[in-house]
C-alpha cells in the first residue's frame, strides 16, 4: 500500500491493483489484506454478499487508482451537532436517513448499501445548492463517513465521491477527484474498521457499476466508537446545516442497508431510527428531506422543499 | 383540444396548455378536463399525492406541448403468459403486477444511467402500463408510458439516450421529441382511462420532477380494442427487433425503484402495486438478466442479474 500524505498531514493510503484472477477465498488473509481487500466475513449472509460484490469487483470493473482533494470553500469545522428531537423520528438540520445503534457489548465493524445517483436541481430563488449521500459508521464525538456529494451552481453540477472522519477537534471533506460519477449511476459503498469500537483505521469501497470502475482508500482517523452505522442523504456535517440550501433531489433510495457487529451480528434497518432535515432543525421545522423504511434493507429519501 | 393523427392511423391530440401558476385545486372540473389535467381525486392520500405533483406553488410545473415521431427500429409487446402464481417469469417483463378492475394508476421512479453490456444496440423501456398480461385476458393491447433507454457501444465508446414514449398497444409507440430526460431525473407517470373497463380514450401525464417541465397526451385505443383494465404493472421490459423478432440486449441498468405504485380501481378502492405478483426476465440463453421484486406494497424493484458491460 502507497502512503500519501495531503495538505494538513492528511494520511491516506493506495492499493494496488487486485489481479483479475485473485480470489480471496482461497487467499491468505495477509494477501487480502494487501491488496486492500475486505476480511472474509464470518456471517454466512454477509459472506454472500461479499462473494457477489467482490467477486464482480475484481472480474468486472476496473480499478481506478485514486487522486484526492481536500474539498474547497466550505467550512472545516463541525457544525453545532444534530439537533435530535425524537425518538422514534428525529430531527436534524443537516441530515435525514436512518441510523441503527449496535447491541450493547458490540460494535460496528463494516456497513455498506447501494444507491443511484440522482440529479439535483436548484431550488426556487437560489443560486447555489448541495447535496450529499452517505453512509457512516459513528457515535459520540466521532464519525467516518463516506459516498457522493453534489454542489449545484450556475447550471454546472459537480459530482464527486468523499470521505470525512471528524471529530470536535479535526475533520476534513476529501474528495475522490478521477473516479467518474454521473447522475442515474448505480453505485455500492462499503465501510471497512479495523476493528469496531476503538477503530483509528478503516478501508471506503467505491464502486460504480454503471460505468464499471471501483477504487478504495486507506483512511485514518479520531478513535471511533463505532455504536451507530448510518444512512444519510443531506449535509454532510462538515458542510453545517442550512435547509434552504439542500438541493431539490427528488428521491433517493438505499438498498442492500446491512451493517455487520464484531459479534459478528447482521443488523438491517429492522430497528432503525429516522431522522428527517427539518427547516430549523427541531421538529417543529417543515420536513425538507423524509425518510421512509421501506423494508428491512431499503430505505427512501425524498425531498419535500 | 386538437387533435392530430399520426402515420399509421395513431389518433392523439393537443389539449390547450394550463396558464404558469394555474391551481388545479381552484379550477372547475372543465379547465381540468380542458387542460388534460386528471380530475381532482376525493381519496385523501391520493388527493395530498396530488398537491405534491400538480400543484407547487414556489415552482409551478411549466406546461409544454407535445411533439410527436413514431418509434422505430424497436417494438414492445405483451407479456405472453403467465406460468406462476407469485413469480412471473418470462422473456421480456421483470417489476411487478396486480390484477382487478382499474381506471387509473400512477408511479414515480428515478431515470437510471446505463452501461452497454454488448457492442452495438441494447435497450431498456422503463414504463407503467394497465393491461397486456396474456394470461389475465386475451385482448392483447395495453395502455402505456414511461421512457425508452438506448445504449450503442462501439468498442469503448457508448452513446446513450432517454426518450419519453406512450403507446396504445398493438399501435406504434410514440416518441415525445421534445420532452427532456435525463439520467438521474425522477419522473412521475399517470394514467388515466375515461372509465375503466371498455374505455378507448385515455391521457398520459407526465411530470419531470427535476426539471420543472410536464404534459398531458390524449390517447385513443387502436381500432378494434377497448382497454380492459384488468392489470395494472411497473415494468423495465427488454425490446424486441421488429426486423429479426429477436430480443434486443438489455443494458446495465443498475436497479428502478418504482415509489407510489398505486392503481386505482373503477369502484375508487385503491391498490398498492407491490400487492400483486413480480416478474422476472430470462434472456434467450435462459439467464435470469432482470429481477422485478415487490418490496412494499407501493414499492417495486426491478434489479438488473446480467453481465456487467465487459
Amino acid at each position: 500500500m502507497k502512503q500519501i500524505t495531503l495538505d494538513g498531514g492528511i494520511k491516506v493510503g493506495v492499493f494496488r491493483k487486485t489481479p483479475a484472477d485473485f480470489d480471496p477465498f482461497t487467499a491468505s488473509p495477509a494477501e487480502v489484506r494487501a491488496y486492500g481487500l475486505p476480511a472474509l466475513p464470518d456471517h454466512t449472509r454477509h459472506r454472500e454478499r461479499y462473494r457477489r460484490l467482490v467477486t464482480r469487483m475484481l472480474r468486472r470493473s476496473n480499478f481506478v487508482e485514486p487522486q484526492f482533494r481536500i474539498h474547497p470553500g466550505l467550512p472545516t469545522v463541525p457544525a453545532g451537532g444534530v439537533v435530535l428531537a425524537g425518538p422514534p423520528t428525529w430531527a436534524s438540520p443537516n441530515t435525514s436517513g436512518a441510523f441503527i445503534t449496535a447491541p450493547a457489548g458490540s460494535s460496528f465493524r463494516w456497513m455498506e448499501s447501494d444507491w443511484v445517483v440522482p440529479s439535483v436541481s436548484l431550488p426556487a430563488g437560489r443560486s447555489e445548492s448541495f447535496f450529499a449521500t452517505w453512509i457512516g459508521i459513528g457515535g459520540g464525538d466521532s464519525a467516518l463517513q463516506a459516498g457522493f456529494h453534489a454542489s449545484v451552481s450556475s447550471g454546472q453540477t459537480q459530482l464527486y465521491a468523499f470521505w470525512e472522519w471528524l471529530s470536535p477537534q479535526t475533520g476534513h471533506i476529501l474528495d475522490v477527484t478521477n473516479l467518474t460519477v454521473r447522475p442515474g449511476d448505480f453505485l455500492s459503498v462499503i465501510l471497512c474498521t479495523s476493528q469496531g469500537a476503538g477503530s483509528t483505521d478503516a478501508t471506503i469501497y467505491f464502486m460504480n457499476w454503471t460505468n464499471s470502475s471501483h477504487t478504495a482508500v486507506a483512511v485514518q482517523g479520531p478513535v471511533l466508537l463505532a455504536t451507530t452505522a448510518q444512512w444519510g442523504a443531506g449535509f454532510p456535517f462538515l458542510w453545517g446545516g442550512n435547509a434552504g440550501l439542500l438541493a431539490d433531489y427528488g428521491q433517493v433510495f438505499f438498498s442492500e442497508c446491512e451493517a455487520v457487529t464484531t459479534a459478528p451480528e447482521l443488523l438491517n434497518l429492522g430497528s432503525a431510527d429516522l431522522v428527517n432535515l427539518t427547516s430549523d432543525g427541531s421538529a417543529n421545522g417543515a420536513v425538507v428531506s423524509e425518510s421512509r423504511v421501506i423494508s428491512d434493507t431499503v430505505l427512501q429519501c425524498l425531498y419535500l422543499g | 383540444m386538437k387533435h392530430i393523427t399520426l402515420d399509421g392511423g395513431i389518433r392523439t391530440g393537443i389539449f390547450k396548455l394550463p396558464p404558469l401558476g394555474f391551481d388545479p385545486f381552484k379550477a372547475s372540473a372543465a379547465d381540468l378536463k380542458m387542460y388534460g389535467l386528471p380530475q381532482l381525486p376525493t381519496d385523501p392520500g391520493l388527493l395530498a399525492r396530488y398537491r405534491r405533483v400538480f400543484h407547487r406553488p414556489s415552482s409551478p410545473i411549466k406546461w409544454i406541448e407535445p411533439q410527436f415521431t413514431l418509434a422505430r427500429g424497436w417494438a414492445r409487446r405483451p407479456r405472453p403468459k403467465r406460468v406462476a402464481l407469485a413469480t412471473e417469469e418470462g422473456t421480456s417483463w421483470s417489476g411487478g403486477i396486480v390484477a382487478g378492475a382499474f381506471r387509473w394508476m400512477m408511479g414515480d421512479w428515478i431515470v437510471p444511467n446505463v452501461g452497454a453490456v454488448v457492442d452495438g444496440r441494447s435497450m431498456c423501456g422503463v414504463w407503467i402500463g394497465l393491461d397486456g398480461d396474456g394470461q389475465m385476458q386475451d385482448g392483447q393491447q395495453v395502455f402505456q408510458a414511461g421512457v425508452i433507454i438506448t445504449a450503442n457501444r462501439s468498442g469503448n465508446s457508448v452513446q446513450t439516450s432517454f426518450q419519453a414514449f406512450w403507446e396504445w398497444f398493438p399501435d406504434d409507440a410514440v416518441i415525445i421529441s421534445n420532452f427532456e430526460v435525463n439520467p438521474g431525473d425522477l419522473l412521475t407517470l399517470v394514467l388515466c382511462s375515461a372509465q375503466g373497463t371498455g374505455s378507448t380514450e385515455g391521457t398520459a401525464f407526465f411530470a419531470n420532477r427535476t426539471t420543472g417541465f410536464g404534459l398531458a397526451v390524449p390517447m385513443f385505443a387502436p381500432a378494434g380494442t377497448a382497454l380492459r383494465g384488468a392489470t395494472a404493472e411497473w415494468i423495465v421490459e427488454m425490446l424486441t427487433d421488429p426486423k429479426t423478432n429477436q430480443l434486443i440486449a438489455l443494458p446495465d441498468y443498475g436497479e428502478v425503484f418504482f415509489s407510489e405504485c398505486i392503481a386505482v380501481s373503477t369502484d375508487g378502492s385503491i391498490v398498492g402495486g407491490g400487492t400483486g405478483n413480480n416478474y422476472v426476465a430470462f434472456d434467450t440463453q435462459g439467464n435470469l438478466v432482470s429481477q422485478g421484486q415487490l418490496i412494499a406494497p407501493t414499492v417495486v424493484q426491478c434489479l438488473y442479474t446480467g453481465d456487467p458491460p465487459a
